[in-house]
């Protein structure tokens, strides 16, 4: 899990033509390895989540330039994948560096309670990536289904007054499905 | 409620959908469906629409002389028919409390129904009040999109200074309260010190027969005693302390503890107690009897922190002595002396017929000095602090209390001032 880094960087920056980026594909990858691997193994969560931001912009980045300089684009099952790899990443990450600080705030205690609360936390982290794991797998093939329905329905998208509804039509959907059954956050929460 | 991470994650799909539809690439707007689909899964799978937590937590014991560790039980429950799978659970600790047993922060899963019972243990901290929590206990979605968060009241630990065992200091206030107690009243009554003697007459305890006299004078003679009261007592703790670094903390706590001591010993012996805090920190307890009293006082004694006052010492105890105690009652001054000013005060007091008596606890000499100007200068303070010794032991009783000795030994050193006579 600490690795993630080392693969998903050269695939996302490799995989975009190297014109994209100005011919620094491989620096770019050797700095997010570097800043993301610093930030998993010193326990900095703030440079692990700044190395997956990074992946994530990159790959938008990537797919708008590659759309600029009219290179060839890749897969879109691939371009999904990507990005659903990093978000699983960087939660899992998250998951375990929260994972990691409470097992060295529990380091050196031999004491019932502690070997308790250590138990617990093994339990919570193992449930807590699987479940993590299950929804992306879900969010991925839900996605997939709805990228080949979208396929069948042959509309184009150079109408101006389709794409200004589609777009409504998206924000609201996803508007409905953040706030449906929830409220906003009254007051400054902080998370792990 | 949704949380700013949710929010996050919205923006970024609002821009890739938007960033898609401007370029007219399908590809880019597609990586919508992905985001979205997480929304949807974390929003209807993730996280039951309907959490109820419920939550608590104990310290015990609430308030401690600091010589015990202190647990605090916090129990978390899931009301909810369903499990919850991510469950943060964080009691904030004040700064200083290092945890023996147990993690201030914990992460589990809640069966459907399940109450969890977690036990924090630490050594109890060095004197003061320290706050222990909010609790607060969050039941979020695996992505942390969703949560629902419940948190309880922060509640004080008290560590207060403990009272010594003392023997009496002899006070003599002359406003003297109704009730018995242990200072002589100059008057007649029951008591355990000789006053005068008289002739016997039908009714009186033999055991009070004085036989030797009476036998001198053919007749028979009683002895009759000092009755004793109670009186009102205002302690006055000076916390300007203002010295030399390394020696500052023990003289401060030195003061602290004997302000403790005092309190807890005259309460004992029946009289009314106020405490006065004057420095940086101010304080004051009303004088009062009784035992949960003694408590309210070693609570305020249990915040008291070192620090040069702002108001002067001499304004603040003689007007709060004014306001809160009778005329002629007892003030007991804890002060290192280091601040001449007290002076004036004092004599004010003193002049309205307080019975003023001044603990002094004496500063350590530290055992090196970093340079020359540095010894000089303590030198002249300690020089100045026998001028006020002295300019006080004109006007009340003063002792000094020198690092090492018991206070008991010190107090009943104590003696009232000889009357001045005047030729």
């Amino acid at each position: 899990m600490r690795l993630h880094y080392l693969f998903l960087a050269p695939w996302i920056v490799l995989a975009v033509p190297s014109p994209v980026f100005l011919g620094l594909g491989i620096l770019i990858v050797l700095v997010i390895v570097v800043i993301g691997l610093v930030g998993t193994f010193a326990q900095k969560q703030a440079l692990a989540t700044l190395a997956s931001v990074t992946l994530l912009v990159l790959l938008v980045a990537g797919k708008v330039g590659t759309d600029l300089t009219r290179a060839s684009s890749p897969d879109t099952a691939v371009l999904l994948l990507q990005l659903v790899a990093v978000i699983f990443f960087m939660e899992a990450s998250r998951v375990i560096s929260s994972f990691n600080k409470e097992k060295s705030e529990l380091a050196g205690k031999t004491d019932d309670i502690s070997q308790a609360i250590r138990e617990r936390l093994s339990i919570w982290v193992k449930d807590q990536l699987s479940r993590q794991a299950r929804l992306i797998i879900g969010a991925l093939g839900l996605s997939l289904v709805l990228l080949v329905l979208g396929g069948f329905t042959s509309v184009s998208i150079n109408q101006l007054a389709f794409s200004a509804i589609l777009v409504l039509l998206v924000v609201g959907a996803l508007v409905f499905l953040i706030t449906q059954r929830r409220e906003p956050e009254t007051h400054r929460v902080r998370l792990p | 409620m949704f949380t700013r991470k949710a929010s996050l994650y919205f923006g970024l799909a609002a821009v890739v959908l938007i960033l898609g539809l401007l370029l007219q690439d399908w590809q880019l707007a597609a990586m919508v469906l992905p985001l979205a689909s997480v929304f949807f899964l974390a929003n209807f799978w993730g996280l039951p629409e309907k959490v109820e937590l419920g939550i608590s937590h104990q310290i015990i014991p609430t308030d401690s002389f600091g010589d015990e560790d202190v647990s605090v039980n916090i129990t978390v429950s899931n009301k909810t028919g369903e499990q919850l799978g991510n469950i943060e659970i964080n009691e904030h600790l004040a700064d200083g409390i290092k945890l023996k047993s147990g993690a201030s922060r914990v992460f589990t899963r809640l069966g459907a129904r399940e109450k969890i019972e977690l036990v924090l243990e630490f050594h109890s901290p060095i004197r003061g009040h320290y706050w222990i929590g909010p609790l607060v206990a969050r039941a979020q979605d695996p992505f942390g999109f969703y949560l629902v968060e419940k948190r309880s009241e922060a509640e004080v630990l008290s560590i207060m200074p403990r009272p010594e065992r003392i023997r009496g200091a002899m006070l003599r206030p002359r406003h003297l309260g109704p009730w018995t107690g242990t200072i002589p009243a100059r008057t007649l009554g029951h008591g355990t010190e000789f006053y005068s003697m008289r002739n016997y007459v039908a009714g009186d305890d033999p055991k009070r027969i004085n036989w030797k006299t009476s036998a001198k004078h053919a007749r028979l003679i009683v002895n009759e005693m000092e009755a004793e009261r109670v009186t009102d007592v205002m302690i006055v703790l000076d916390t300007d302390v203002t010295f030399y670094e390394a020696a500052e903390a023990e003289l401060f706590e030195r003061g602290v503890r004997a302000a403790a001591s005092m309190a807890s010993l005259l309460l004992r012996q029946g009289n009314r107690v106020g405490m006065i805090l004057q420095g940086e920190e101010r304080g004051v307890v009303s004088p009062r009897f009784g035992k949960r009293h003694e408590r309210n006082i070693l609570f305020l004694l249990a915040a008291a922190k070192p620090g040069r006052s702002l108001i002067s010492t001499s304004y603040v105890v003689t007007l709060l002595a004014r306001l809160l105690l009778p005329a002629k009652a007892q003030l007991v001054i804890i002060s290192s002396l280091l601040d001449t000013a007290i002076v004036d005060g004092v004599r004010q007091l003193a002049a309205t017929g307080y019975s003023i008596l001044v603990l002094s606890p004496s500063p350590k000499a530290p055992t090196r000095f970093e340079s020359e100007q540095e010894e000089i200068a303590y030198r002249m303070l300690m020089l100045e602090r026998s001028n006020t010794l002295l300019a006080l032991e004109k006007i009340c009783t003063v002792t000094q209390w020198p690092a090492g000795v018991a206070l008991s030994t010190v107090l009943s050193e104590v003696r009232p001032p000889r009357p001045m006579i005047r030729i």
